[in-house]
């Protein structure tokens, strides 16, 4: 098993993404929803979820092959500087798993086309893009699980929050197979297709499952903080 | 305020472009802001006066709704179309050679950066304030924006970023501007900046949003 990657096709039929979920993504709480909202999110999520091609996958490395620090993780011979908010949730790690998902260039197709012609509607469609994608990634760690029998495992951490860089995407995606999911970075270590997760897990048994640190965190206008309040 | 005036900012608060428009509930079957701007004008009021007094205190409203949390990025949307719509109209009715818009901005995502939502959110939220924008797309390198500079020197400049990597490339690009000495202002803004972050590359102000972005704007013209 370890050391072996696994890539996954799940239909759009497994994930449930509902009109209520966008809304409350978008800030919708207690207030009164636009009708244009509700109108616009009942047109475009069927269409949305239709042109989700929806790919992910991860690859588990070996408990010898890794050394966690408190702000750096050695997986092989490529050093990520993860940084301390990170570490801390892999603290009792055993090992990780780094994994990859993505919603497709499809998508990416889609939203362009709406960004010409509406701009709420663009926003809306790029507004379920990442909820999409956050929901493939929840997917994914059940898969993950499923692998790895009875051990804990960590929220998934990424580049680009938690006060690990975004440009240590090039050392991450180093460690997994080429062109994995589909999805290519630019020199700015930006995902193609955009809509696109990537990040580790942490796999242990005395591992415990830390919420995402967001009261430490400086990154104040993160998307995981509106997520996190659900 | 007439009540015709007031008709007319409500539309834009809430959105309602023309009679057909089927929101906000308590508006349906009424006017929307075509008719209303095309009444107001025929009604004898300035443009000038339409456009202070019924569509800039519209999107206000919204704004201060949006401040509260009473309101969101959807709401600046609505209106801001709405607010354009009616803005199409009023145009040529503005006497020649006076200054319709408060001012330009030149607005890119910087080099590296493919994101565009944001920056063109608040295209839209300034453009339904009133201001011109001069809109570059997304990588877009320093010379782009010098070149665009050149042609519109009296604009102001916003810099998007929605990555780590590619917020960096705004110091060269605020530098470059600034040897230029035309006292150009440069706003930053992306989900991963900070005001912290604005001054440490010399730029002029971070806005986490597009209201508080557009009520500066204005602060410096009146």
């Amino acid at each position: 098993m370890m050391n072996d990657y696994f890539t996954f096709l799940p239909p759009i039929s497994e994930f449930h993404l509902t009109e209520q979920n966008i809304i409350s993504v978008l800030g919708y709480k207690n207030v009164e929803i636009p009708e244009a909202v509700k109108q616009g999110l009942k047109s475009l999520l069927p269409t949305a979820l239709n042109n989700a091609v929806i790919k992910c996958g991860f690859k588990i490395f070996e408990s010898k092959d890794i050394i966690i620090t408190k702000e750096t993780l050695l997986i092989k011979a490529v050093e990520l500087k993860i940084d301390k908010i990170i570490a801390l949730h892999l603290k009792h790690a055993d090992t990780v798993a780094i994994f990859a998902a993505t919603i497709g260039s499809e998508f990416d197709q889609y939203i362009s086309e709406l960004k010409n012609k509406d701009i709420l509607d663009s926003y809306l469609a790029d507004t379920i893009g990442s909820e999409l994608v956050e929901n493939v990634g929840d997917w994914l760690e059940i898969k993950l699980k499923n692998i790895i029998g009875n051990k804990n495992i960590s929220n998934r951490l990424s580049p680009g929050y938690c006060g690990w860089k975004v440009s240590e995407q090039h050392k991450l995606f180093s460690l997994l197979p080429p062109d994995f999911c589909g999805i290519s970075l630019n020199d700015s270590a930006l995902m193609k297709p955009i809509k696109s997760i990537s990040g580790i897990i942490g796999i242990g048994e005395n591992l415990k499952r830390l919420d995402y640190q967001c009261k430490i965190c400086s990154l104040e206008h993160c998307y995981k903080r509106n997520r996190v309040k659900d | 305020m007439s009540d015709l005036l007031f008709n007319l900012s409500e539309c834009v608060e809430y959105g309602k472009i023309n009679s057909d428009t089927q929101y906000p509930k308590h508006l349906i079957g009424k006017k929307g802001t075509v008719e209303l701007t095309e009444e107001a004008l025929n009604c004898g009021f300035s443009p000038e006066v339409i456009l202070a007094d019924a569509l800039i205190m519209g999107m206000k409203r919204i704004g201060e709704k949006f401040a509260q949390g009473k309101a969101f990025i959807p709401n600046l949307l609505i209106a801001s179309k709405a607010m354009n719509a009616a803005s199409t109209i009023l145009k040529p009715h503005f006497q020649k050679g006076s200054d319709y818009h408060k001012g330009k901005i030149i607005m890119g995502t910087v080099k590296g950066d493919l994101h565009d939502i944001g920056k063109n959110i608040v295209k839209m939220v300034l453009e339904g304030n009133g201001w011109q924008v001069i809109d570059l797309g997304v990588d877009t390198s320093k010379e782009k924006f010098i070149e665009s500079l050149n042609e519109n020197k009296e604009s102001h400049i916003g810099l998007s970023a929605l990555l780590t990597t590619t917020m960096l490339n705004m110091e060269d690009i605020v530098n470059s501007i600034k040897l230029l000495n035309y006292g150009t202002k440069i706003f930053v803004g992306g989900a991963p900046l900070s005001s912290d972050f604005a001054n440490k590359i010399g730029a002029d102000g971070y806005f986490p949003d597009p209201h508080s972005f557009v009520n500066y704007l204005d602060s410096l013209i009146n």
